[in-house]
């Protein structure tokens, strides 16, 4: 029997799997790896802080969003012994495999910077990264009667690099309905050299900070958390004071990459940037949050990369040549607060530029600019991402990035 | 005797029509879930090829300017109804009034046949003959001539106490110049509309760990302390320091930037940072951030902070020779 094993069932892997069975016969098991059966639809995690999502309203069983073809196992993975094409998985089975993709994604190390999980940790710190982070962090908010809220992205790489954003925007807004914005200092402290560092988005973005009297630090690499004296850290001697403190924690590949040596220094998986096969192993592709590829790890993503990736396994499998046609494609929506959201659509070469998405002219989305209807776009896609993009349907928009509609 | 087995039959029948009918009805159920997931098959090419379509009719438009054209007459539209108080619409409905009014003597029977006649002399102005001022001076004997001249004086007059009475209306309250600043800034290229200003950084809380005393400075004490100018000579260096192609490094430019920086001289171990940032780049493309060049070498953060003790990836950037590390917007 031919298999191919997918590890990973969140959206990457759902994905891959109801796209395989549609094109693959009768002589091919399609089989997906997970530890549970429940899959988080990572996008609201920024809203239920917020009081806009329930938790209920972002988690669905993985089960009922694949597939009937598809065979979903629970056990986890133990390893990989990529020489052998075979996988261990946690119950003991061992599955051979001709082909193997790994969707697995990054998993948040906040015990990775010290003192952060220690006193304070979840009733004074909290990230929103996580389903149980962003859950009490909207109690907290509930408590919460002013002070310094701080904002701090622990280190590079994240997911949705543009979420911390979006939260310091939502918060101000949110202040401002409760009243306490006045009594409130908003912090956003980033390892990188400013908050917008691409020339088109600082031209039209760079005031957005300053009108909402957000403090900016930048260059700020994080090196501890004091939760005792409720202080953030740098290497570079720094302090910051919160009252209230919102982080990002570091991230890493999942543990089965790192304990099979598949990982780099962080366990994100070597990947050929155009092709999507593993740099280490011709039977192994990777596509989603796990890779070390230099593209944004979001969903969109992942749903870009699949539309090439589905052509390479297949011709993988008729010993064909692999396309080089991923080109970092990425689009998001970055929620500006107020109702209103923007849009940026770009990719490994041609930074974010102003524009209309997806037709020329008319959007109805408007790249790099705020406007309600994007946000609408941003809650609409909750539906799309359960009823057609985790299912592997087409959506009807080029998995290339195209340069008409933007304004260069 | 035979009534109970009968009403036992006649349930298990009722029953099995029952089933039947539910049966008919998953059937019908299915079928119409096929034809929507069917549907959705068909649609969704088709949507995708009608995208692919109006992506590039679109796209030629807008490189037409069609669609800029209409972004600024919205814009217009907008000023005015921006820039326009209630009076200046009463004015406005006024001065509609008049016009209709002067609209309406003009297509009265006579003038109209006045100016069919004037039309008819300007149609065979070729044929008429030039004329001298002496000319002039004759006609001027002419008694139509006569009319008309006096006809044209008057509408002379006319145009004059127009323009007396719309005057003090726009130099009352500077509106013309508040009016004609809006629509100049509608007008404007889109990117001169904004002038963006830099992200403040708020030092009032900043403190320094070693002695735990708020600074009141305003540096930021995020950046290297930026020199008055990126300039080294013999190297093309873009507007914030950093060079144009990295192709074109070489360890004096390394030595240059670095006393560029403040750094009196470049160790062994500064060396290594710079040729494993450097190495990365060329296999992905990419400047290493921080955690990269940490990951990748085996050093700890705090060993990257002893050999750039301010912002240790832009400054492996700049004296690498590297792109500025950047996040995705």
């Amino acid at each position: 029997m031919k298999r191919i094993v997918i590890l990973g069932g969140g959206t990457a892997g759902s994905m891959m799997s109801n796209k395989l069975v549609k094109r693959l016969d009768e002589s091919w098991t399609v089989t997906v790896i997970d530890r549970d059966d429940v899959h988080l639809y990572q996008p609201g995690f920024l809203f239920i802080p917020f009081g806009d999502y329930r938790p209920e309203q972002v988690q669905r069983s993985r089960k009922s969003l694949l597939d009937p073809r598809v065979e979903l196992r629970l056990c986890g993975a133990a390893r990989v012994e990529p020489e052998n094409k075979r996988v261990f998985l946690g119950d003991g089975t061992v599955l051979d495999y001709q082909v193997l993709i790994v969707a697995t994604g990054a998993r948040l190390t906040p015990e990775s910077t010290d003192g952060l999980t220690g006193v304070g940790w979840q009733q004074s710190a909290f990230d929103f990264y996580s389903l149980e982070g962003s859950t009490k962090l909207g109690a907290a908010l509930e408590r919460f009667e002013g002070g310094r809220l701080v904002i701090n992205i622990v280190e590079n790489p994240i997911k949705c690099p543009v979420a911390p954003l979006e939260f310091a925007f939502l918060a101000e807004s949110w202040l401002r309905k409760k009243g306490l914005r006045e009594k409130t200092e908003l912090v956003y402290a980033t390892p990188l050299s400013g908050v917008f560092t691409k020339p088109k988005a600082s031209a039209m973005l760079g005031g957005m900070m300053d009108q909402k009297g957000i403090e900016v630090h930048a260059d700020f690499a994080c090196s501890a958390v004091d939760g005792e004296r409720k202080v953030l850290q740098g290497f570079d001697g720094r302090e910051l004071d919160y009252d209230l403190l919102v982080t990002v924690p570091s991230h890493a590949g999942d543990q089965v990459v790192q304990s099979s040596g598949m990982g780099d220094y962080a366990g994100f998986l070597p990947t050929h940037k155009h092709s999507l096969q593993s740099r280490g192993f011709e039977s192994v592709f990777a596509l989603g949050d796990c890779t070390d590829l230099p593209a944004s790890k979001a969903g969109a993503v992942a749903h870009f990369q699949g539309e090439v990736l589905i052509e390479n396994v297949l011709r993988f499998i008729d010993e064909l040549p692999m396309l080089q046609e991923y080109d970092g494609h990425t689009n998001c929506f970055i929620e500006s607060g107020d109702g209103k959201a923007l849009l940026i659509d770009f990719n490994y070469e041609t930074e974010p530029l102003p524009g209309r998405f997806p037709l020329p002219g008319i959007g109805p989305f408007t790249l790099l600019e705020e406007s309600a209807v994007n946000h609408w776009g941003k809650l609409g896609f909750k539906w799309v991402y359960w009823n057609m993009l985790v299912r592997g349907e087409e959506l009807p928009l080029d998995h290339r990035m195209l340069m008409a509609g933007k304004w260069s | 005797m035979d009534t109970p087995s009968d009403a036992k039959n006649l349930d298990v029948q009722r029953l099995e029509a029952k089933v039947d009918q539910l049966t008919e009805l998953v059937g019908q159920l299915v079928e119409r879930n096929q034809r929507q997931s069917e549907l959705i098959d068909e649609a969704m090419p088709i949507a995708k090829e009608m995208m692919d379509w109006a992506t590039v009719k679109l796209d030629g438009a807008e490189k037409a300017g069609l669609f800029a054209l209409g972004r600024e007459g919205l814009g217009v539209l907008e000023a005015i109804v921006e820039a326009y108080e209630p009076e200046d619409l009463r004015a406005l409905s006024q001065s509609v009034v008049t016009l209709l009014e002067g609209v309406r003597s003009v297509t009265q029977p006579e003038v109209m046949a006045l100016l069919a006649e004037a039309g008819e002399a300007i149609q065979h102005g070729d044929e008429l003959e030039p004329v001298t001022p002496l000319e002039v001076l004759k006609a001027g004997r002419d008694p139509e001539v006569q009319r008309g001249l006096a006809v044209m004086v008057e509408v002379l007059r006319q145009v004059g106490r127009a323009t007396k009475t719309m005057h003090p209306l726009h130099a009352q309250d500077g509106g013309k110049e508040r009016r004609q600043r809006l629509l100049a800034k509608r007008l404007a290229p889109t990117g001169a509309r904004s002038a963006p200003s830099a992200p403040r950084v708020g030092p009032r809380t900043v403190r320094a760990a070693s002695t735990g005393t708020v600074t009141s400075t305003t540096r930021p004490v995020s950046t290297p302390a930026a020199p008055q100018s990126w300039e080294i000579s013999g190297y093309e260096l873009d507007a914030q320091g950093y060079l144009l192609d990295s192709k074109t490094w070489t360890e004096d430019y390394a030595r240059k930037m670095a006393a560029l920086l403040g750094f009196t001289s470049l160790e062994e171990a500064h060396w290594e940072v710079l040729r494993y940032a450097r190495a990365r780049y060329a296999e992905t493309g990419n400047s290493p951030n921080i955690r990269a060049i940490t990951g990748g070498m085996g050093i700890s953060t705090k060993e990257l902070y002893t050999l750039w003790p301010i912002a240790p990836g832009t400054t492996t950037a700049r004296i690498s020779g590297l792109p500025k590390p950047v996040g995705c917007i």
